[in-house]
């Protein structure tokens, strides 16, 4: 038998699994956001398609108002979700739902009452203001469900199910189109734009209900504890989930910044400049859906690794999926840049040398660092460190890309967009490091301090990490090898025995019922076992990619003799939990200390 | 895992030793089964054995329910962490321990 001791494997499997799902959503989701002025101007004109533009980022910032509390209640349950506390995760679930549509309907009325006020500000020239207004007021639904729809995927993110996120962003679209149609044609002409907009949160509350009833399987539905609603917990939410909304609304308020820097680092081509700008940035920020897939993918698997305090795991998770994310931007660079002849004339800018320099610097040097940035900002977010993952996302972008660009530009031109656009993160991360070290007074951080794990995770070292294939005999072998070795270490016989037994009996358990005979897959289900040592218990952690199987859930009198190990391990042990989620089957058993 | 045996005419005496799991229990089950015809007397002895699982207990039950036909099983010098899952899973009724 061979024990896999490279404990990376179903790390990286279950990433990799996860990615083509999600990248698949995260395109047709960017698609859905340009439904919109697509349809505009399919249905109306170009002055349609810029009173959307005009609408467009004030849902946006309502949005992003609203938007902490799923973030906050995301973070949350998976979390929950690492620690087995399922009832948590349901309870999160359904309060955050509740208090989304209550704010959301406070802010949708506000922006249906005060649209013609709002489009003033936001720019709405006399001869669109008039449609900006009714597709603002039709649009006001998004805030409530589109914020609910962005909730569903990353609950379904959560049990894995980039399928499904797939499945109901693909709705999401299909319903836009069509009720958008179906709108437009029957409202008077003069608020037929209105229905562009309600035909958005139209789409998304089929989309909503497409992703209900996957998460139905796993228990998680609409329904409410009225005892679990405490403004304590939604406070919670919004104190974690508040850094993606505070980045959202200062990179709305920032981008007006920067395009008048730019135009007046420009003097009489101002404009032009803008548009190159633009037009990079636009090719840029598609790209950057990669970056979105790869966290979408990445930040349940964060969050549970943080939960069961598994610091192996979340740097391991952490680094694979930067591999992944540098891996699939290093292949859409070298696409994009074939393609850039193409793009140049779509953007009507061939010929122009600044266009393609812009384009080849942000390939090498935006995307890599903007993804080491994003992820490193979810990566914070999801182990509570909600302070520092809004500086990695708040300072680069917002506050260090404008007074470089307002440095740089007179002096280099486009070569100075160009360097403040793709390095703005490198003067971040050197005076971080730097502060870093003069905190801990040394000049070489470890990545315990690197990446600001507290205490009880950074000193939670599994005593035991390993991969093993699931297999009978790989299950037996690791089962001695943890008898022999906490011996070794000076635990009693009985507690080394019944760690090992529960550890055999949850294995075997797991081999014998999701691995069956006629499977072909057997050899590559990989299942990771953890041994930690808390003060008095002993905590073993089993986690396997296979479909979804409770060893825990059975009839007590039926099968006597098939259950007889896991309820033998449930006797011993002084605790069992299971939990399905991100496609993982997790039990940890805990063994108190000292038995004899 | 290594299985000694011993016959003397209508009695087996079984010496086990090491540990009896998912893996080596079907090794133990064979061994039974091949030796066990016209048995009337099965001592197993487990003064060596140091692990036992629910794959074992399986092995134990089937044993008990041949002899329960044809004579007696008998389970000796059993240790005390072996004798908890005796206890916890209800064998100490089922088997016949000295």
């Amino acid at each position: 038998m061979e024990a896999i001791n490279s404990n990376n494997k179903l790390i990286r499997k279950i990433i990799l699994s996860m990615f083509g799902g999600s990248l698949a959503a995260m395109i047709t989701t960017a698609i859905a956001l340009m439904a919109d002025t697509i349809l505009a101007g399919v249905f109306f004109d170009k002055l349609a398609i810029a009173a959307v533009a005009v609408g467009t980022p004030i849902i946006n910032i309502f949005q992003a108002l609203t938007q902490s509390i799923i973030n906050g209640a995301s973070i949350k349950m998976n979390i929950s979700a690492g620690k087995g506390e399922s009832q948590e995760v349901q309870d999160s679930f359904s309060v955050a739902v509740f208090f989304t549509v209550i704010i959301g309907l406070i802010f949708a009325a506000l922006g249906f009452t005060l649209a013609d006020k709002l489009v003033d500000v936001f720019g709405g020239s006399p001869e669109i203001a008039g449609r900006a207004v009714w597709y603002l007021r039709g649009a006001t639904g998004c805030i409530i469900f589109g914020n609910i729809n962005l909730f569903m995927y990353k609950t379904l993110a959560l049990f894995g199910e980039q399928k499904a996120i797939l499945r109901s962003s693909l709705l999401a679209v299909v319903f836009n189109i069509v009720f958008s149609f179906i709108f437009v044609k029957i409202f008077p002409a003069n608020m037929a734009i209105a229905g562009l907009g309600m035909g958005t949160w139209f789409g998304g509350i089929v989309s909503i209900v497409s992703s209900c009833l996957t998460l139905k399987k796993y228990g998680i539905s609409f329904k409410i504890k009225f005892r679990s609603v405490k403004f304590a917990k939604v406070a919670h939410f919004v104190s974690h989930g508040i850094a993606s909304s505070g980045n959202a609304l200062a990179d709305g308020v920032v981008s007006g910044v920067v395009n008048n820097v730019i135009v007046s680092g420009f003097n009489a081509s101002g404009v032009l400049a803008l548009s190159v700008f633009t037009a990079v940035k636009s090719v840029a920020t598609f790209a950057t859906a990669i970056i979105q897939a790869v966290n979408l993918s990445v930040a349940p698997l964060f969050g549970i690794m943080y939960g069961s305090r598994d610091r192996n795991g979340i740097l391991r998770s952490y680094r694979e999926s930067v591999r992944l994310a540098i891996i699939a931007l290093g292949i859409c660079a070298v696409v994009i840049m074939a393609c850039s002849p193409i793009l140049a004339k779509v953007y009507d800018m061939t010929g122009m040398a600044d266009f393609y320099i812009g384009m080849a610097i942000c390939m090498v040097f935006y995307l890599p660092l903007t993804a080491l940035l994003r992820i490193t900002t979810q990566f914070f977010e999801s182990i509570e460190k909600v302070g520092i993952g809004f500086l990695y996302s708040a300072i680069p972008d917002s506050l260090i890309f404008p007074i470089l660009l307002a440095i740089l530009v007179p002096v280099f031109k486009y070569n100075g967009i160009w360097i403040a656009y793709s390095f703005n993160a490198i003067p971040f991360i050197i005076v971080l490091y730097i502060l870093r070290s003069l905190k801990n007074r040394k000049i070489s951080l470890s990545y315990d301090r690197i990446f600001c794990l507290d205490g009880d995770i950074r000193d939670n070292v599994p005593k035991i990490d390993i991969s093993i294939k699931s297999d009978n005999r790989d299950v037996s072998f690791i089962s001695e090898q943890v008898y022999t070795f906490l011996e070794n270490e000076g635990v009693d016989k009985k507690t080394a025995h019944a760690t090992a037994l529960c550890l055999e009996e949850l294995s075997a358990d797991f081999v014998e019922h999701t691995v069956g005979e006629d499977t072909q897959k057997g050899e590559n289900i990989i299942m990771d076992i953890k041994l930690f040592s808390d003060s008095d218990q002993l905590r073993t952690i089993i986690r396997n990619e296979a479909p979804m199987y409770n060893p825990l859930d059975f009839e007590s009198d039926s099968d006597k003799l098939a259950k007889m190990g896991v309820k033998l391990a449930q006797k011993l042990a002084h605790s069992i939990n299971y939990s399905y989620v991100y496609k993982m089957n997790i039990i940890t058993i805990v063994i108190d200390k000292n038995k004899e | 895992m290594t299985i000694e045996k011993n016959l003397n005419g209508a009695e087996l005496i079984v010496n086990i030793a090491g540990r009896l799991d998912t893996t080596t229990a079907p090794e133990l089950e064979k061994e039974l089964m091949d030796s066990i015809a016209g048995v009337t007397k099965l001592v197993l002895d487990f003064a060596e054995l140091e692990y036992l699982s629910s794959a074992g207990l399986r092995v134990l039950l089937q044993a008990q329910k041949t002899m329960n036909k044809q004579g007696e099983m008998i389970v000796k010098n059993v240790n005390e962490t072996i004798m908890e899952i005796f206890d916890v899973t209800g064998f100490t009724d089922v088997l016949t321990i000295e």
